[in-house]
């Protein structure tokens, strides 16, 4: 036992070319920082929602090295409904029109764009909310329908389900999309 | 095949926008400490330190056979004594005496304040377990076995110069035997003892 224990070796970042939560957050940053906006209602909630988020998991677990992204997710989600509950309704409505203009910048705009594309974005947006989050956390947050379950507080039947009418929804509404006359979008 | 498998595919080809640097640094300002320090076993190491091999679990078992089984033994033939004690107070007029071990019969010096130490019965001294118990009792055998030594690196003294703290840790071992009866009585303790050498301040 003492053995085990003087052979773990503190790290500190001086030892590394970085330290350890910078590397985590490189790969799971963006996709957490996609579910805070979609959790929260503006850009700067959102950061906010993830910094609370990350800092509270990673003081808690950091120390591992590793942590589960699904712990960060679902520290965002219970961090958004206490501040929904917190927040006054009129601020409620400017920041959902504040979300509204905020929905392009969910991906990188650096991507290649076509009709299709901005189709299907669009039809992301559009679902109800309860099917987006499922899709954002299965598609781009790579959970599995298990974790997703846990994340959002339902049972693992409603988060499969959510996702099949999502995805049956977004397969209908793309050549739905397509098909409009572009004036309204070109505006 | 996955109905949605084409439109999975192309949602994924959709790259969630990263985090901003300001953002960034604002969470490095935010973790403080917690961000710059990790514990994490290093990969030789972790190697090192898994689970005992089948030698070492059986080296393991062994031991602790060879440590438990005298030791429940013992334990076993003092709660017997015990038991049987009103029956040696009723022989205590016939007491042999002559049992009693002397000093210089020991092959080792007792580490005891007093002679209770060399009694089987907690609260007993010699003399009086002697004068209670059966005759036959040879002199007890003593011994000191020593488990381990360890460095604990160097203290700070109040008042006085620093010190290197060795801690050995020892198994006093003290056995009775009657041949008369075919008894042997085996009582084990474990013992520690702190040595602090001074060192010399330059």
């Amino acid at each position: 036992m003492s053995l085990t224990l003087t052979k773990i070796i503190l790290s500190i970042s001086a030892m590394h070319t970085e330290p350890i939560w910078k590397s985590w957050f490189a790969r799971h940053g963006a996709k957490l920082l996609m579910f805070a906006r979609q959790q929260a209602r503006n850009p700067a909630d959102a950061e906010d929602l993830l910094q609370e988020a990350f800092v509270r998991i990673w003081r808690l677990y950091g120390h591992t090295g590793e942590v589960p992204p699904g712990l960060v997710y679902r520290a965002i989600r219970r961090l958004a409904i206490d501040w929904a509950r917190s927040l006054d309704r009129r601020v409620i409505r400017e920041d959902n029109v504040a979300a509204d203009m905020e929905k392009n910048a969910w991906f990188d705009r650096s991507m290649e764009r076509n009709e299709r594309r901005d189709a299907l974005l669009k039809a992301v947006h559009l679902l109800p909310a309860e099917q987006k989050e499922v899709i954002t956390l299965k598609i781009w947050g790579e959970q599995t329908f298990d974790e997703i379950a846990k994340t959002l507080g339902i049972s693992l039947n409603t988060a499969a389900s959510r996702y099949r009418y999502a995805m049956s929804k977004l397969k209908k509404s793309v050549p739905e999309l397509l098909a409009e006359p572009r004036g309204e979008d070109s505006k | 095949m996955n109905e949605f498998e084409e439109l999975e595919k192309e949602l994924r080809s959709f790259r969630p926008a990263k985090p901003s640097e300001a953002f960034e640094s604002r969470l490095e300002k935010a973790l403080g400490e917690s961000g710059n320090l990790a514990v994490r076993r290093l990969p030789q190491l972790e190697a090192d330190a898994t689970t005992p091999t089948p030698v070492e679990k059986s080296k393991i078992v062994s031991f602790l056979c060879a440590f438990t089984f005298p030791v429940s033994a013992a334990a076993a033939l003092v709660l017997a004594s015990y038991l049987t004690y009103p029956f040696f107070q009723k022989k205590s007029s016939s007491a042999v005496s002559t049992s009693i071990a002397s000093e210089q019969s020991l092959p080792a010096k007792p580490k005891f304040a007093d002679d209770e130490g060399l009694s089987p019965l907690h609260g007993v001294s010699a003399v009086e377990f002697a004068s209670i118990s059966e005759s036959g009792w040879g002199a007890p055998q003593i011994k000191e076995i020593l488990l381990d030594v360890s460095d604990e690196g160097i203290i700070e003294r109040p008042g006085s110069s620093p010190a290197r703290q060795y801690r050995y840790r020892y198994l006093d071992e003290t056995i009775w035997r009657n041949p008369e009866t075919n008894t042997i009585i085996r009582s084990s303790a474990p013992r520690q003892e702190v040595v602090l050498i001074g060192l010399e301040l330059y």
